[in-house]
């Protein structure tokens, strides 16, 4: 039971990763170190710094996302994230479906309770 | 400004370089993701604040960061089924099993105690809470926090010390498994240690990176956290064990030890012969051991100054702040002994009334201390008490009350009648005996006092001379309790006393009560305390210069009163313990009326004896720093041989002294050979036990002085009256006939008193043989006799004792019950009004 349960929890968190780092842009341009630590505390996202880096670098191979550097007196300059607008519009399309399958999910949940 | 050390650049390179193949072909650019956790590393590093940057620092945040890769972790290793079972077997039994040691203290009644303090409890619950954080850990997809290895090997430390503990009750428990299908608990040491283990084995399997970081750091700081709250009890066992040691420089070195260090509990445990603590697995104490129960005794006075059965006894089981919900029976050792020992539970004085009747004229008293002990517990138990006597006074009526009538005690020789209560003891009847523990202190011993709210109630009959504090001021010293096994609660003991002469106190508990014709009376409610530091009833005027009394063996007896004023030289003794801190400034007051008259002063302090002359004493009192339980004997015997040198006399402040450090011999030798040597004058600063004075039962050079004011005024009116300023009273007691007012047959009494102390003080077998007979004859409790009351006739005559007669001999001393006044007083009017009527009708 308890195999069962971990490798769908791996299917599901695979499958939200992305939205997750898209959704985590949405409003605002963000720091890139920032942005690693805000995800790594979503509860069962499963996630570590050492997987988010290669995500958002291809994210921005694939032009979801882009980055800028800034200069920084403290430390290493540092690296910023931002939404274009293809990232921006695909965020929205899988947050629309996302919607959906948990509207039909509850639905489910209600009819077989 | 960071600095990196090459070899930290060298890690993070190859790190780099390391993770470069899985970055091909998955679609990101790894030149960027590299510079990525490169750039994340160096921000890691400026938040920890680190100034130089090394080789284990980067291999910490690397491994934090956890495997590089383009998609989420594969799904975690499987667990074995087996490894939940461990960890929520053994986790759930150390819980259950700390809790039942808890509530019932189970194996610190019957092996050892493992959790003597609320600190090891927690300590031990660490295991299973370990146990189950960490298996939560494991399965959690997250990596674990850093400090994890660390409480995981915390928990793990704890169970292998508690395992090592129990490894010789395991076998125990094993068998009972086998044999009665119980026996658990013993092995939970066990299956909670293995329950940490597979915790921490699931832990590795899932997140390798963290295995060993911080492990073994985690088992050392438990083990740190054991040595630190085993320290006191196992450092105590050391300064006990040199404070007991022959050598006089390792004991003194123990004894200083123990009242900067010393655990408090501990020592009072081991007088109470409470187990205390585990096994020294630490080697704390380097192969000291636990005292025995007497030497423990010595040492918790010697660091204290204070008896250690003037506390209760510690739990049956547990310490201070773990509950002990047994109400299991703890064997008393001293039953049936000649010691009052510790306190027992749930035994208590239920009730206490003290009447007395004074005749002022012949400056005597009786006083009939009833007293009711009642025991709580579900096991017969024996009372112990030692009393102070009014000074002068002795015992010379015992009743118990058996099957609800008042049966008398048979007076005989003291190891007779101790042999006699000790074979009823064994067989569990109704005893009391009552013998001497030093001049004017007896032991009452009551066996048994039933079980379940049981009580047993018994009458000291105490005949007594009024003590001269001047030739003009006489005083009866009520008596009191200076040391008993039992409790008190908040118990007041009811005081009524009776006078034809005038009689007043100055105690605020008592107070006048109209009597009837022209009687006095004094009567109030009085706690111990009041009663033990010295309540007094003052006769309001000096006694008749002489009276006589009827002897119930023939003729009479006479005694005369004159008075007198020598110079006496005194000796001044002072007990430096740390109980007579706040009495040394009014010693000191006293002590500089007058510093001609003092020969010398002597201070049993700091462990040895500090001499100085009368002159310069006022000040060095004031100074003396008391400190502990001193040792009072070695200064008494230099003061006698000063006062002796000086023909004066001594006298004795101390505080309570429960028990005797070291030999009495020198004392008791010299007042054998030199019978008339210096008279020693007890002042007891404050109530309590004295086993020196008790261990010098047959001296009557021994002079226990009244209090009846201030410390620094009874003993400024003693050494006032020592150094001839005011009076004193003689009081001469001789059988034959003489003038004056008749008194009771209580005269009789003392004058026997006056015998027996003369005789034992000459020391030869056959004065000691007449003191006897005398003592048994007049009823009266001696260093050489004692009384005792049994149930039956038989037993009586089994134990080789008269039975007792009240016929025979002195009449029993009385004073009449409110009840017996009641009816004798029904009866005259009953008998009045008859007589008139009959008059009335023959008119």
């Amino acid at each position: 039971m308890d195999d069962l349960f971990d490798n769908w929890t791996t299917q599901v968190r695979k499958g939200l990763l992305e939205l997750s780092i898209l959704n985590a842009l949405l409003a605002e341009e963000r720091y890139a170190y920032d942005l690693v630590k805000t995800l790594l505390s979503v509860s069962g996202l499963g996630v570590t710094e050492g997987t988010i880096y290669p995500l958002l670098s291809r994210l921005r191979v694939q032009g979801f996302v882009k980055t800028r550097l800034e200069e920084s007196s403290q430390g290493p300059a540092r690296k910023y994230y931002s939404l274009t607008p293809e990232g921006r519009k695909v965020a929205g399309m899988m947050n629309g479906y996302f919607d959906l399958l948990h509207k039909g999910m509850a639905e489910l949940r209600r009819k077989g309770g | 400004m960071m600095e990196w050390t090459p070899a930290a650049k060298d890690e993070l390179n190859r790190h780099l370089e390391n993770i470069r193949p899985g970055l091909e072909g998955s679609g990101a650019d790894p030149a960027e993701v590299l510079d990525d956790i490169r750039r994340h590393v160096e921000e890691e590093a400026l938040r920890e604040r680190l100034s130089v940057v090394t080789e284990v620092d980067v291999r910490r945040i690397t491994s934090r960061m956890g495997p590089v890769s383009t998609g989420v972790e594969p799904p975690p290793t499987p667990l074995p089924t087996h490894w939940k079972s461990f960890v929520y077997f053994g986790s759930i039994l150390a819980v259950v099993t700390v809790v039942i040691e808890i509530m019932t203290r189970m194996c610190a009644g019957s092996f050892m105690d493992p959790l003597p303090t609320p600190w090891h409890a927690a300590l031990a619950l660490s295991v299973p809470l370990g146990a189950m954080v960490t298996w939560r850990l494991a399965l959690r997809t997250a990596p674990p926090p850093s400090w994890s290895a660390l409480g995981t090997g915390f928990s793990w430390g704890i169970a292998l010390y508690y395992s090592i503990v129990f490894l010789p009750l395991m076998p125990l428990g094993a068998v009972a498994i086998v044999g009665f299908g119980m026996g658990l608990l013993p092995l939970a040491p066990f299956f909670s240690l293995l329950a940490v283990i597979f915790a921490y084995k699931a832990l590795a399997l899932r997140f390798p990176a963290k295995r060993l970081a911080g492990l073994t750091a985690g088992i050392a700081l438990s083990w740190g956290a054991l040595f630190v709250i085993e320290l006191p009890d196992k450092a105590t066992v050391v300064g006990m064990d040199w404070a007991a040691s022959p050598e006089a420089g390792k004991a003194q070195k123990g004894l200083s030890f123990l009242r900067r260090f010393g655990s408090a509990e501990h020592m009072l445990r081991a007088c109470y012969m409470r187990r205390s603590g585990m096994p020294d697995l630490l080697l704390l104490t380097f192969g000291s051991g636990p005292v025995p129960t007497d030497k423990a005794r010595n040492i918790y006075f010697k660091v204290f100054g204070v008896p250690f059965n003037s506390l209760p006894a510690p739990d049956l089981r547990g310490r201070s702040g773990m509950r002990d919900l047994a109400t299991g029976f703890v064997f008393d050792p001293e039953q049936g002994g000649e010691v009052v020992g510790g306190r027992v539970k749930d035994l208590a004085l239920a009730s206490s009334r003290l009447d007395g009747s004074v005749d002022g004229l012949a400056a005597l008293g009786y006083f009939a201390w009833t007293m009711t002990l009642q025991n709580a517990s579900s096991n017969q138990q024996e009372a112990r008490a030692v009393l102070a006597l009014p000074p002068g006074g002795a015992v010379s009526r015992v009743t118990l009350w058996v099957n609800g009538e008042e049966r008398e005690a048979a007076f005989s020789q003291r190891g007779k009648a101790q042999q006699a209560y000790q074979q009823v003891v064994q067989r569990r009847r109704d005893p009391v005996l009552v013998t001497t523990r030093g001049p004017d202190r007896v032991m009452v011993q009551l066996f048994p006092v039933p079980p379940n709210g049981g009580t047993m109630k018994v009458r000291l009959g105490i005949t007594a001379p009024a003590a001269a504090l001047t030739a003009d001021e006489w005083v009866f010293q009520l008596p009191s309790i200076c040391e008993r096994n039992f409790g008190l609660g908040d118990l007041k003991h009811s005081i009524w006393i009776e006078s034809k002469q005038g009689i007043r106190s100055l105690a605020a508990g008592l107070a006048a009560e109209p009597a009837a014709g022209k009687a006095h009376a004094l009567r109030g409610e009085v706690r111990e305390s009041d009663l033990a530091a010295g309540l007094v009833v003052s006769l309001e005027s000096p006694p008749a210069k002489a009276v006589t009394g009827p002897d119930a063996f023939g003729g009479s007896v006479h005694q005369t009163v004159d008075s007198t004023a020598a110079r006496t030289p005194v000796v001044l003794v002072v007990d430096g313990s740390k109980s007579m801190e706040s009495h040394v400034p009014a010693i000191a007051r006293a002590a500089s009326g007058d510093p001609a008259a003092l020969a010398a002063v002597l201070a049993a302090a700091g462990d040895d004896v500090a001499q100085w002359s009368g002159a310069e004493a006022a000040g060095r009192l004031a100074g003396l720093k008391t400190v502990g339980g001193q040792d009072n004997v070695p200064a008494l015997i230099r003061g006698w041989d000063a006062a002796a040198a000086a023909g004066g006399a001594v006298v004795w402040v101390h505080g309570p002294l429960p028990v005797v450090l070291s030999p009495v011999e020198g004392l008791t030798q010299r007042w054998e050979r030199r019978p008339d040597g210096p008279v020693v004058y007890e002042v007891p600063a404050i109530g309590g036990a004295n086993a020196v004075a008790g261990a010098l039962d047959a001296s009557n050079r021994l002079v226990r002085v009244p209090r009846k004011g201030t410390l620094e005024q009874d003993l400024a009116g003693l050494l006032d009256r020592l150094s001839g300023a005011r009076p004193s009273a003689v009081v001469k007691r001789s059988r034959g006939g003489g003038s004056g007012p008749r008194t009771s047959e209580h005269l009789a009494r003392l004058w026997a008193l006056d015998e027996v102390r003369r005789l034992l003080a000459s020391g030869s077998a056959k004065d000691r043989s007449a003191a006897q007979d005398l003592a048994v004859r007049y009823r009266l409790v001696t260093p050489l006799t004692g009384a005792v009351v049994l149930e039956t006739d038989e037993q009586y005559k089994q134990a080789g004792l008269e039975v007792p007669d009240p016929s025979k001999g002195p009449s029993v001393p009385i004073i009449p019950e409110p009840g017996t006044s009641v009816l004798i007083g029904l009866s005259l009017l009953v008998f009045l009004w008859w007589t008139r009527r009959r008059r009335s009708c023959a008119a």
